[in-house]
């Protein structure tokens, strides 16, 4: 009996489908061609609340020629290092809202893309993408974070008032990440081992042996079991065989240039002025100067590659207000007194206030944003080039909504992400609506961020609520 | 003897052929076997001639009954699925963090499945990703390696390190390898460990050493090289221990599969049977034997079709009422299929739902009480079985109307294995539209459209004539008497069918649900859902070579009304499942 014509189906059936998965484009996107300048990505996030006033934010459809509205005048400087996403759905909240639309809930939703674990627990059911990225990182390393520091997740806050009483957006698999409100403490973490020089390599090349030398063992052991199957079965073993040695290959050549590339500038150095502060008085002037310095030094000093900031709330006094004023309590009282639908009709002495409110997060954020363009890579861009810092909220406006968020990415990420470019995924409807079929859901973003640092993500937070990486902010 | 694949296109080869003339291939040149002898003396029952020619669209070959050929044995690498609970129970009590598991290659089935091994090419992307999963795999093994209980790890000093070490190689390797290590393999993978250990410190090295291990084809591939020499090479214990759990559970054998190879208990039929029953008791075979349903009905592409409807003609219908029809369909298969006394006929004219408030009114029950899906009987007289849930009614058919056609190619080709010819690759298949102010309804329209062209008729004869007997069920899958025509009056559906040239099932029945226990009583269906665990079960395609075990399982399973236990069992005392064929050098 023949074996002959099956055998032979099957053997040009498998060098068939050999041929075409040669020319699959895998390795364009893979995190190691991506690496290969040897500088390395960074996510930054920079997070507020109480959304934006969204007929101060900005004006424009889907295209280059956008204008800054009044609440982002600071970033006028910086336009052309932006992409604004005007519209974004938080869809995943659309499943289950757990307190309405609460502060907390988008807090647990907004960086997880996730349905709310409880109302008493402001956190998201599956990890923040800062966690997602610092993992993937670690992942790319060999197991080992590239970095002193795993992520930084330093807060601009009054610890006794505001995320005591609301959440976190930092989120693990098991429960919320920790977050430094003492600057002093993030700066002691970052500098106990003294200050990177620029000559050291950030990078340690051993990972890439190490790797090496595992695929070569594995390699080994596929030659073995080959010689001792059949002629067909040898053929799939050493299809299999060739695949590893080509990663081999690749990591040899990233193992040299990422020694011979790293992340250590020429502007790292040990930060002064870097305030105590346990959350009394005095706070919002500690952290607004002290934060972003650290930022700027943990990234120029390849200290971490994540690092996030978070702005709750500035103290009142650096926009003005006074609680108890214009017939308010607080400021939560005072945003909340305002009706997006009304725009310019709204009690003026509110308005002006919340004005003020909102265009501070922007010049914080103009400030973080000066700060990355002034570190040098050895390529020539800035730090700024070669990050995705995200703008985000846990909602989009002060009435409340998770839909139609107006979230701001400057950086692009080592060229992966466009800039200079406004998508206007909704119009200028600011109450809740129905699904918008062009509209990305968060985790569509996040995810799009993820693969544009580095991290190769298919997918991110709720299955349901996920359609894909967004294209139109890909470069 | 030249070989062929049995049930592939056969159909459609003699259709397009001979001018849809039911014509089959004859019979074969065995048949008519008297009960004989396999591989270990067991004494295999009679095969008839009938029972090779149930199908007469591709009759069985079975040249010594006394004796049956093994069929290919191609080399399998375990699927993702597979992959995943293998890390999963090889490092347990440690766990692998969902967020680490890598996320590997969507996996393109071949002839429905996704282990089939013609489909397991390997790419660059599968690569990069096994290599980046086994990184968190060494880590966290090396991090816990005191949880693993293996006997001097980890070591209290130096010394003790390569006493750990020989004891993991005497472990956790062969558990990874799912037998134990040959001298050449223990040799290469204390060399490995030597001259890392001699460069980095102990943890650092059976990291490495771990990461390596699940890298190996002796891990990814499931290696048979079985142990004599002949026509047929008896798999070893351990081998059949693996077969039979990647089988019943996905995933590697346990400690007691582990003890009957080494003991030598799954070297005879008996043994392996009793192994049978305890696997398929335990609650994992529930996933992994579900997993086959799922395949072989093509559960995944029509679950995505029945999402997709038009809600001005189903108000209401969205993407949550789907979630609950398809949950209902899983269910469903597991109770019938899978569950106590489950089998073919079970599934195919059970007339259970399981239904929840959202999808009560489309299943034609009230909103039962509790939350989530409940089970319930459905009215006999308007659905039974399988092809009359929801979830299958909607996914086979359009965004607004149902078709009779794409019911009619799904029940033709996963039901009853005479798979429709595709049709010519220049027609637009797109169903149209009624003309307006038509008063036909859909299946007139059909008879109509098919009749008038030739080409059309010599294969919608059989395909229609299926698919109306559902037309009592709207695309979402609802019971209906009447149907809304495009001049807005309502018109009596005609659910009345026929099924012409196929064998044992072929008559005019007055309903669907005749049609249905017609399908349910057929030796030809029988044998068309042997063939596609048999398939499954050995990831390739069925040859000539499988006349005989094909032609015995469906005796069973005939006489069985069905049982899937009893088809298991059936199939993994076959030599096919023990033996292997010598390989081709």
């Amino acid at each position: 009996m023949s074996n002959t014509n099956a055998n032979r189906r099957r053997l040009l059936q498998s060098l068939g489908l050999t041929g075409a998965a040669y020319f699959l484009p895998t390795l364009r996107n893979t995190p190691i061609a991506r690496a290969q300048t040897g500088i390395p990505k960074r996510l930054v996030i920079f997070y507020t609340h109480h959304g934006v006033l969204p007929w101060q934010w900005a004006t424009g459809s889907t295209g280059t020629t956008f204008e800054l509205g009044p609440s982002l005048a600071p970033l006028a400087a910086h336009k052309m290092d932006l992409q604004l996403l005007s519209g974004v759905d938080q869809k995943a909240l659309d499943v289950s809202r757990r307190d309405g639309c609460g502060h907390a809930t988008g807090e647990s939703g907004s960086l997880t893309a996730q349905t709310q674990v409880n109302q008493a627990k402001a956190r998201g059911n599956g990890p923040s993408i800062d966690y997602h990225v610092s993992e993937g990182f670690k992942r790319l390393n060999g197991g080992k974070s590239p970095t002193l520091l795993d992520s930084v997740r330093s807060v601009m806050a009054d610890r006794m008032h505001n995320l005591s009483l609301w959440g976190q957006p930092y989120s693990s698999p098991t429960g919320n990440l920790p977050v430094e409100y003492n600057p002093q403490t993030t700066f002691t973490r970052m500098f106990a081992n003294g200050v990177p020089t620029g000559t050291k390599t950030t990078v340690d090349p051993i990972p890439f042996n190490k790797r090496r030398s595992v695929l070569d063992y594995a390699n080994g052991e596929f030659k073995s079991v080959a010689n001792r199957m059949g002629k067909y079965e040898s053929e799939r073993l050493t299809q299999h065989s060739d695949l590893i040695r080509d990663l081999e290959a690749k990591l040899a050549g990233m193992s040299v240039q990422m020694t011979n590339g790293g992340g250590v500038t020429a502007q790292c150095a040990r930060p002064n002025g870097i305030a105590a502060t346990s959350g009394s008085s005095g706070w919002w002037d500690a952290t607004s100067k002290s934060v972003p310095l650290l930022m700027q030094a943990a990234i120029a000093c390849d200290l971490t590659r994540v690092f996030c900031i978070q702005c709750q709330e500035p103290a009142p006094s650096a926009f003005g207000y006074t609680p108890g004023a214009v017939g308010t309590t607080d400021l939560h009282d005072l945003v909340h007194k305002l009706d997006v639908g009304m725009k310019e009709d709204n009690d003026k002495s509110r308005l002006d206030i919340a004005k003020v409110y909102y265009r501070k997060h922007a010049e914080v954020f103009a400030d973080l944003i000066q700060k990355l363009k002034d570190i040098k890579e050895a390529d020539g861009n800035s730090a700024l080039y070669h990050t995705a810092f995200l703008w985000a909220g846990e909602i989009a406006q002060p009435g409340h909504s998770y839909n139609n968020n107006k979230w701001i990415v400057a950086g692009r990420a080592g060229g992966y992400l466009k800039t200079g470019y406004l998508h206007a995924w909704q119009g200028d409807n600011v109450v809740w609506t129905a699904d918008k079929p062009a509209a990305p859901s968060n985790g569509d973003v996040l995810a799009t961020l993820a693969n544009a640092v580095g991290v190769p993500t298919t997918t991110f937070g709720l299955p349901s609520a996920f359609k894909g990486e967004v294209a139109a902010m890909k470069a | 003897m030249k070989r062929r694949r049995v049930f592939l296109s056969a159909f459609a080869l003699v259709c397009l052929g001979a001018g849809c003339s039911g014509t089959t291939t004859g019979p074969g040149p065995g048949g008519g076997g008297g009960g004989g002898k396999g591989g270990d003396d067991v004494v295999l029952p009679p095969i008839t001639r009938d029972s090779l020619k149930r199908n007469p669209a591709h009759e069985l070959k079975c040249d010594n009954p006394d004796d049956p050929s093994l069929g290919d044995t191609p080399l399998v690498r375990l699927t993702t699925p597979e992959y995943h609970n293998t890390i999963r129970d090889l490092i347990a009590p440690l766990e692998m963090p969902i967020a680490k598991r890598p996320t590997l290659p969507l996996e393109t089935p071949f002839e429905g499945f996704t282990n089939h091994a013609q489909g397991q090419t390997p790419s660059t992307e599968l690569v990069e990703s096994l290599e980046t999963g086994s990184q968190d795999v060494g880590a966290i093994v090396s991090a816990g390696l005191g949880k693993l209980e293996i006997v001097g790890c980890p070591p209290s000093g130096a010394s003790g390190e390569k006493a750990c070490f020989d004891a993991f190689v005497d472990t956790f390797a062969q558990r990874a390898f799912r037998r134990p290590l040959d001298g050449g393999e223990r040799e290469r993978l204390g060399a490995y460990y030597s001259s890392m250990r001699a460069t980095y410190d102990f943890n650092d090295t059976m990291r490495l050493v771990v990461n390596g291990i699940v890298q190996t084809p002796q891990f990814l591939y499931r290696v048979e090289y079985g142990d004599g020499s002949g026509s047929k090479i008896k798999l070893t214990g351990y081998e059949v221990a693996s077969r039979l759990s990647y089988l019943f559970w996905d995933s590697m054998p346990d400690a007691d599969l582990f003890a009957a190879a080494a003991d030598g208990v799954l070297d005879t039929p008996s043994g392996v049977e009793a192994q049978v029953l305890r696997l398929v008791k335990d609650t994992r075979s529930a996933s992994a034997l579900g997993q086959f349903g799922r395949e072989w009905l093509d559960i995944g592409r029509i679950e995505s079709f029945a999402e997709d409807k038009d809600v001005a003609v189903f108000p209401g219908f969205d993407k949550t009422v789907a979630a609950d029809m398809k949950a209902g369909l899983g269910m469903y298969i597991d109770e019938t299929l899978l569950g106590e006394g489950g089998g073919l006929k079970t599934l195919l004219t059970s007339n259970v739902g399981f239904v929840s408030a959202k999808t009560a009114a489309i299943y034609g029950v009230g909103a039962p009480a509790g939350a989530g899906l409940q089970r319930v009987e459905l009215n006999a007289a308007e659905r039974k079985g399988l092809a009359t849930q929801p979830a299958i009614l909607a996914g086979l058919a359009a965004r607004s109307e149902h078709s009779p056609i794409k019911r009619g190619v799904w029940m033709m080709s996963h039901i009853m294995c005479q798979p429709a010819p595709p049709p010519p690759v220049d027609l637009n298949t797109k169903e149209p539209a009624p003309a307006p102010g038509s008063n036909l309804t859909k299946r007139e329209r059909t008879v109509m459209e098919h009749e008038a062209v030739a080409l059309c008729k010599s294969c919608h004869v059989q395909i229609d004539g299926i698919g109306f007997g559902f037309e009592g069920y709207d695309a979402v899958g609802k019971y209906r008497t009447t149907e809304k025509v495009a001049d807005g009056s309502m018109k009596a559906v005609d659910t009345s069918a026929v099924i012409k040239e196929t064998g044992d099932m072929d008559g005019d029945y007055a309903s669907g649900i005749e049609m249905i226990d017609a399908i349910a009583r057929s030796e030809q269906v029988a044998q068309c859902f042997v063939e596609h665990f048999y398939r499954y079960a050995l990831s390739r395609s069925v040859v000539d070579e499988d006349g005989c075990n094909i032609a015995r399982i469906t005796d069973q399973t005939v006489a069985n009304q069905g049982d899937f236990a009893g088809m298991l069992n059936g199939l993994v005392k076959t030599d096919t499942f023990r033996y292997r064929t010598p390989f081709e050098r």
